[in-house]
């Protein structure tokens, strides 16, 4: 038995598109296993409908879709009341400046990043994980341009901002 | 030195920890199998009244090649007897508890299910039955092969199933959709009085899991629909070829036997003699006539996928915003599984992650708005949030949070008020300052479960009414669901 000639090979898609996926989902999530589910869900719709996925369109691109869509549907409106408490952002001020720096800019950016509203942080992602378009970006979120790059702004902006006041050390604009 | 912004970002956001790539396939692989056939299975069965439409099919497309032509239009079917029937020793329903959910994120199943599998050697074609491959994982359990990938999905959910793969003998690989020869066998157990039901919706390829490529019903020859049938599904793109199925119903259990490649008729054939064997084994072991309930257990570094399982324990129960009667009150589906887990009063508490805290093991989260005529910073829309939360001690929860302690601290100064007609020690009514709009914070702890609602209002009048209306009225939906075996309230049914 041989497999359907004219179809994309699916096992070296998988073998090729697993890793980039799932980077993408922890760039989005910041969170191992949530990047798991988010990854192995997508990637699973894609190779449960190979067929018609791999003839319609770029089968990469179909799974980014299912991710992004699915991190925006999950966080979609809770977020927007959450907010962290100054004891928190407190802990993340190094309490002496003379060792760890590289580890403190890295816990520094990582948590300004996990305050992002959802929409914020996935054209973040998108940008700079990624290296889309604007125009792709706003393809992708259902979005105009002129949103992909307010929204980029005010990410940048809050991430510097964070920054600054957590006393980051080597992180300028 | 001094880095740009944007290059820390590109290495923050590109430093994903590495995954067990081995085993991330295979969750992918498997998880892929799942949904296709929980959408094959879907399509497949067929109710009593529909043999004579089910034969009428497969006479049609018995005259033609397999596959050729537009995908297969599903029968349609006559509502069946409800309750199904018994058949040639077969019982037509099983005596059932419910499945649920333990407070420590354990299952309590109806039933384990027996080893009835062929055995290496018992399996047509010399098939190999692959070792360590029963799924008796809550995992596997919960993720069930039928209904159960898509949330949204209409009718009876199984509780659980076990399956065990098999593959060729001259392979050295774990068993592959691709690879030529390959097969399995699963058990899925169904709430009572529901599998009749289920096979009826999957014959007419309703609700979420739809059946997206082409496939042939072909009778059981001898038994109704509703007891038994078989189809071949074309997954050229997948296999290179079919995959044959033969499928029977034991009281509330079906049976099923799938095999990859080979020819039709003598593969089904042999599926069904796998199938034959195992509905006896099922049944000589008695072990429907009075099941057992088990506690499955999470296996190491295994782990159930979200949001399922906020769903799976907690009943959506947000009220209808009908209840309010404010014209324009409006509630934004879908009750999400929320992963709020610090924050179990949302709107009115920040998050505080810093201190400990009675953390709940499942969250679920409604949204409502009304449109406000002096648009506010908001955008002129008051929201309100429902949430409701399974703490493991819903007592030292509720506690910690009226006393402003525990993981998440008010947003400002909070006023507890009365709540006439209602007791103190279970439920909580207050007001918050120094928020843009009047605010009233409505608790209610039902068990080891708590109502939380957090509503905006033009008034205070009407942040209370909302906020007392939708607490009462979400407790009224959840003690509908009944209490689970272990007490909590939801896990009724």
């Amino acid at each position: 038995m041989t497999k359907n000639e004219g179809a994309p090979d699916l096992d070296a898609w998988l073998d090729g598109a697993m890793p980039r996926i799932y980077g993408l989902a922890y760039a989005l999530t910041g969170d191992r296993h949530a990047a798991e589910d988010l990854s192995q869900e997508a990637l699973a719709t894609v190779v449960s409908k190979w067929r018609t996925v791999s003839r319609a369109q770029n089968s990469t691109a179909y799974a980014r879709k299912i991710v992004v869509n699915t991190f925006l549907s999950q966080k979609r409106k809770r977020w927007t009341r959450e907010v962290i408490s100054d004891d928190v952002v407190t802990e993340l001020v190094p309490s002496t400046s003379d060792h760890a720096s590289g580890l403190v800019d890295r816990e520094a950016l990582v948590e300004a990043l996990r305050e992002l509203p959802p929409r914020q942080r996935t054209a973040v992602t998108l940008r700079y994980y990624e290296d889309l378009s604007d125009a792709d970006i706003a393809a992708l979120m259902g979005c105009s341009v002129s949103t992909v790059r307010s929204s980029i702004h005010h990410a940048l902006a809050a991430l510097r901002s964070g920054a600054v006041s957590l006393d980051v050390r080597g992180v300028s604009s | 030195m001094t880095m740009q912004l944007e290059d820390h970002l590109r290495e923050v956001l590109r430093d994903a920890p590495e995954p067990d790539w081995h085993a991330f396939r295979a969750a992918v692989e498997a998880q892929a199998a799942r949904q296709r056939r929980g959408r094959m299975l879907r399509a497949s069965l067929g109710g009593i009244a529909a043999a004579a439409a089910v034969v009428a099919v497969a006479m049609s497309v018995a005259s033609t090649p397999l596959f050729d032509g537009p995908r297969a239009t599903p029968a349609q079917s006559v509502t069946p007897s409800a309750t199904g029937s018994a058949l040639g020793g077969v019982p037509a329903t099983t005596d059932f508890q419910p499945r649920v959910k333990l407070a420590n994120g354990d299952y309590r199943l109806p039933m384990s299910f027996p080893d009835v599998a062929p055995q290496t050697g018992e399996m047509p074609g010399g098939l190999v039955r692959l070792r360590g491959t029963s799924d008796t994982s809550p995992q596997a359990s919960v993720a069930s092969s039928i209904c159960v990938t898509t949330s949204g999905a209409v009718g009876p959910q199984p509780w659980g199933s076990a399956s065990w793969a098999y593959r060729g003998a001259d392979s050295s690989k774990v068993a592959r959709p691709h690879e030529d020869r390959a097969a399995a066998v699963t058990l899925v157990g169904w709430p009572r009085g529901t599998a009749v039901t289920g096979m009826r919706q999957l014959d007419q390829n309703s609700g979420a899991c739809t059946f997206d490529t082409a496939f042939d019903k072909i009778p059981w020859p001898g038994r109704a629909a509703s007891e038994a049938n078989q189809f071949a599904v074309d997954e050229r793109s997948q296999t290179g070829g079919a995959t044959y199925v033969a499928i029977r119903r034991v009281g509330d259990v079906t049976i099923d036997a799938w095999f990859y490649g080979g020819d039709r008729d003598t593969v089904l054939a042999q599926a069904r003699s796998v199938v034959d064997k195992a509905v006896a084994e099922l049944i000589a072991s008695r072990t429907l006539d009075a099941p057992v309930p088990a506690v499955a257990k999470w296996a190491a570094n295994l782990r159930e996928p979200s949001p399922m399982r906020d769903e799976f324990i907690l009943p959506a129960i947000a009220p209808s915003a009908k209840v309010i009667g404010l014209t324009g009150f409006s509630r934004r589906d879908p009750q999400l599984a929320s992963a709020m887990g610090s924050v179990p009063v949302l709107g009115a508490q920040l998050g505080d992650t810093g201190h400990p805290g009675e953390r709940a093991v499942a969250m679920r989260q409604a949204d409502y708005q009304l449109p406000m005529p002096d648009q506010g910073e908001d955008g002129g829309m008051a929201n309100t949030s429902v949430l409701w939360s399974s703490f493991p001690d819903g007592r030292k929860a509720f506690d910690e949070i009226t006393a402003d302690k525990g993981s998440a601290r008010w947003w400002g100064p909070t006023t507890r008020e009365a709540w006439p007609g209602h007791d103190e020690a279970t439920t909580f009514l207050a007001t918050q300052a120094e928020r843009p709009r009047p605010l009233q914070i409505a608790l209610r702890l039902e068990g080891d479960v708590l109502i939380s609602v957090v509503a905006q209002g033009q008034t205070q009048a009407q942040a209370r009414t909302i906020a007392t209306t939708l607490a009462d009225d979400a407790a009224r939906n959840l003690a509908a669901f009944g209490r689970g075996p272990d007490g909590r309230p939801g896990n009724g049914r």
